[in-house]
């Protein structure tokens, strides 16, 4: 798997966390296996924390502190808001013109 | 990736074992099948199987960790109850990670000045009437602390001038101490806390500093005013102690020992006691004031008493 670059990471992370956030709920570390899992190669979590933070600012996304189900420490789970569900809703709309943009571009380049 | 694999089985072998390589050179050497066992049996013999139940990081992770957390919270601003919920669920992740074999800074990023900047750039600061009210809140309390030295050294010579000014730099200086204490967080040698190299820096620098500034408006404490807030002072004191609820001894033993300084003054303004009391104010003081906050802390109902944060 190659690593990817930062600046295509940078534009898509945010989305990529909105995706795995709606698909239910869940916390820091099972939302960067669900990135590793996906292909998105190493994501350092370090990147992911300031995303959350940003995101959970923003209204889109809401955590909320629930005891660990071994009875550790309470961890933060997060879930969607609205907003956080329109905002994944744009950022699928523009990846699709992008990927179909992309994919002529290779078509024509192939002919 | 097979670099990452060989670190992915070194740090499972260290979670294996609780133990650190030799030297930051030596790889373990495992397979993927030993790195395997190694797991499996931490997985036996933890009844938990649960990274939970691990409650404590590698040293190389906790330098990690602690680093970070240091430069987080020392940030100038920051919203500190945010910054401790942030910090403690990446210190819950860097445990899951070691359990699964991952270490710290394989698994966060390989700089944690970069994050950490992220990170509180994300993180909620303090408003602006935040800082208005810590501005004024700072001011008076490093106005009344000068004053109360200048009050014991001359009540008829109090420059109110000087210590007004100069209650306006003390926070200003220990703000840009803090700063540059922070700066170096990931170069120095060991993880120190701020308030040790602030309190430093004030009792070396600030203060020798703040002496050589020219007096200026100076007033006559009359010897009533240095008793009022000497007792008042310590009183305040030990009634926010007990307020606060810590129930320590050390914390109250503390407490009774800043409010010494700031009774026994007063008290000696009020004339010299004769013979061994006046040999033993000071031990009686600081006994009596320790068990006064003690005693408060029991008797005062716990709902009068300060909530723990979250």
């Amino acid at each position: 798997m190659r690593r990817l670059p930062t600046q295509l990471l940078k534009g898509t992370l945010e989305g990529a966390l909105l995706g795995v956030i709606a698909g239910g709920e869940t916390y820091a570390y099972e939302i960067h296996q669900a990135l590793v899992a996906a292909g998105f190669g190493e994501v350092a979590d370090g990147t992911i924390y300031p995303l959350l933070l940003k995101l959970e600012h923003g209204g889109q996304i809401e955590g909320v502190r629930r005891a660990s189900p071994s009875g550790g420490p309470p961890r933060k789970y997060y879930h969607l808001l609205p907003a956080g569900a329109q905002a994944l809703a744009d950022f699928t709309a523009d990846w699709d013109q992008m990927a179909d943009a992309m994919a002529k571009l290779r078509e024509a380049h192939h002919e | 990736m097979s670099e990452t694999k060989h670190k992915h089985e070194e740090t499972t072998a260290e979670a294996a074992t609780g133990t650190e390589p030799e030297s930051e050179g030596v790889r373990a050497t495992g397979t993927a099948s030993e790195a395997d066992t190694a797991r499996a049996a931490v997985t036996e013999h933890d009844p938990a199987a649960d990274p939970d139940a691990h409650a404590t990081l590698l040293p190389r992770n906790q330098d990690y960790y602690d680093r970070l957390a240091a430069y987080v919270t020392d940030a100038i601003g920051v919203d500190g109850v945010a910054a401790d919920s942030t910090l403690a669920e990446i210190h819950r992740d860097l445990l899951q990670a070691q359990h699964d074999g991952i270490g710290a800074a394989d698994y966060f990023g390989r700089d944690p000045q970069a994050i950490g900047d992220d990170i509180v750039a994300n993180l909620p600061h303090r408003s602006r009437r935040g800082w208005v009210i810590l501005g004024v809140v700072a001011w008076a309390v490093a106005f009344f602390l000068g004053g109360w030295r200048a009050i014991i050294e001359d009540p008829a010579r109090v420059p109110v001038g000087t210590l007004a000014l100069l209650a306006l730099l003390l926070p200003l200086a220990i703000l840009a101490i803090t700063a540059w204490h922070r700066r170096r967080t990931f170069t120095r040698k060991k993880v120190r806390t701020s308030f040790l190299t602030i309190l430093l820096a004030v009792q070396l620098v600030v203060l020798p500093l703040s002496d050589a500034v020219p007096h200026f408006g100076l007033v006559a404490v009359p010897a009533w005013f240095a008793v009022a807030a000497g007792f008042g002072l310590a009183a305040l004191l030990v009634g926010f102690a007990i307020w606060l609820g810590l129930h320590s001894w050390v914390f109250a033993a503390i407490v009774g020992v800043l409010a010494t300084l700031f009774a026994y003054p007063a008290a000696d303004a009020l004339g010299t006691l004769p013979g061994w009391w006046g040999r033993l104010m000071i031990p009686l003081m600081l006994v009596g004031l320790t068990l006064l906050v003690r005693a408060g802390d029991w008797l005062l109902p716990t709902r009068w008493q300060a909530k723990d944060r979250e």
